[in-house]
């Protein structure tokens, strides 16, 4: 346990956050107060007290009613197939937080649970609900999605650029929805990878997050947009036939996505990419 | 009988353990969804909600610092807060239905009579610890993390001045949170992991 602050300010905010009172002012003021490590650590401390003073005053439990265990148990074979799906999904496209790059240790080590969960799950369930494919969760957002985009992806050279190699004629689009921050690329016509020798990554531009301070990729018939820092969308592999449907992982929110470029990068994929651009899709 | 407890199970895997969860604490998220939901449909979907927040959040749990139950109790408490204040609303400042108004303020929600004891160590030595206080300072406490009512509105109700409110909670919170940092056998009832 820690060392309790002298400050009755922080203790006040703290009293505040843990009933309900104190919200996102009170947590940035008791960030500014002991440091954002130590404000959260004291405020789960403090959360853990109130709750045992709840369950002393509690008095009493009502059991819950059996329609809401029905959705309970609907959200736990939910929850069970979903981490089976992200499991299923992530697994074949080689991702490797290890490398500090798009998803951290703590993905990591809940991805490890997420499989152990999707092994047991498939014991539990007799009849466990398919969970839906990359492609029908493609269709889905298609049919949900009002502001949902389709850019037909092409090789590099029809940007003034050389063909790469891996680009043996690269058809499919990026299907994408700023409103939800999803989308799918659907791929065929490009070399299968080796995860172990390279990887392939998606880059989103965002006309919304302008950064306009890599002059050095500004050249004649290249879209403006490319002086920009992109933001990564995550790490994929290419299977044996050159066709694929990959979610795109965008690792911060987008506002509109005007370019997406797929670079060949190292195994686990980088924070900067020198941009061998392999294909790209331009929103219309 | 396996030693881990449902939430180290639930984290390492275990999916009979996601159902084990529900069954051994849907009451006690039942009841918490109940005291901070402004009616029982919201009640209802907050439920859901919770559970997966607890299953989400079970490679956090740590025995050596809380009961199960307590942590789940947290973690519940957390989303309904966060729920309830998403929806711009406190539980004292809504109409609340089918009576819980008063089973709220009694402590009793009509189902089956449990005691601290039985909602484990932590409970029982926090009843312990909030009868230590004065009955003003219990009061207050239990207004304001118990009913989530707010400072101001504990101030008027009682008639006592702000400051003198935010010092019982303070004081109130202080000594709730020391009884986590006790060892194991002191207290009443069993080592911790009981009753989870």
């Amino acid at each position: 346990m820690r060392t309790l602050p002298s400050d009755d300010r922080v203790l006040d905010l703290l009293g505040e956050i843990v009933s309900g009172e104190g919200g996102e002012r009170a947590r940035s003021e008791l960030r500014g107060l002991v440091g954002a490590h130590e404000a959260e650590a004291l405020i789960e401390e403090f959360e853990l007290a109130a709750a045992a003073g709840e369950l002393a005053s509690m008095g009493a439990v009502e059991a819950m009613p059996a329609s809401v265990r029905a959705k309970v148990n609907e959200a736990a074979a939910q929850f069970i197939a979903q981490q089976r799906d992200d499991e299923n999904e992530l697994a074949p496209f080689g991702l490797d937080p290890g490398r500090g790059a798009p998803l951290g240790l703590a993905v990591a080590g809940w991805l490890a649970a997420a499989a152990c969960l999707a092994i047991a799950a498939v014991a539990w369930l007799a009849k466990p609900a398919p969970a839906p494919t990359p492609s029908e969760r493609m269709a889905a957002l298609e049919r949900s999605a009002p502001d949902v985009i389709e850019a037909p992806l092409a090789g590099i050279d029809t940007i003034g650029a050389a063909k790469n190699p891996l680009d043996h004629g690269v058809s499919g689009a990026i299907v994408w929805s700023d409103a939800k921050d999803e989308g799918y690329i659907r791929v065929s016509g490009v070399e299968a990878n080796d995860p172990s020798k390279f990887q392939y990554q998606l880059w989103i531009f965002d006309a919304e997050r302008p950064t306009g301070d890599l002059p050095q990729f500004r050249a004649e018939g290249l879209p403006e947009i490319l002086t920009q820092r992109p933001v990564d969308g995550g790490v994929f592999d290419i299977p044996a036939g050159g066709e694929a449907v990959i979610p795109i992982d965008a690792k911060l929110p987008i506002g509109k996505g005007v370019l997406f470029a797929v670079t060949k990068e190292p195994p686990g994929g980088v924070v900067v990419s020198d941009r061998e651009i392999v294909f790209l899709a331009l929103r219309g | 009988m396996s030693k881990d407890s449902i939430l180290q199970r639930v984290a390492s895997g275990d999916a009979n353990a996601v159902r084990e969860c529900a069954d051994q604490y849907g009451g006690l998220v039942w009841s918490l969804a109940r005291r901070w939901s402004p009616t029982r449909a919201d009640a209802e979907d907050a439920v859901q909600d919770v559970f997966v927040s607890v299953w989400r959040n079970a490679g956090r749990f740590d025995p050596t610092i809380s009961q199960e139950t307590t942590f789940i109790a947290m973690i519940a408490r957390r989303r309904l807060i966060d729920r309830m204040r998403k929806a711009g609303r406190r539980p004292d400042e809504v109409a609340l239905d089918e009576g819980s108004a008063q089973a709220r303020a009694d402590g009793r929600a009509g189902g089956s009579g449990v005691g601290a004891a039985e909602m484990g160590e932590d409970a029982a030595r926090a009843e312990a610890a909030m009868r230590e206080l004065s009955e003003e300072q219990q009061r207050v406490l239990r207004l304001s993390i118990v009913h989530g009512v707010s400072h101001e509105k504990i101030a008027a109700s009682t008639g006592l001045p702000l400051g003198t409110v935010k010092t019982h909670i303070r004081r109130g919170l202080i000594k709730l949170r020391g009884i986590l940092a006790e060892p194991e056998g002191v207290g009443v009832g069993a080592g911790k992991g009981a009753g989870s």
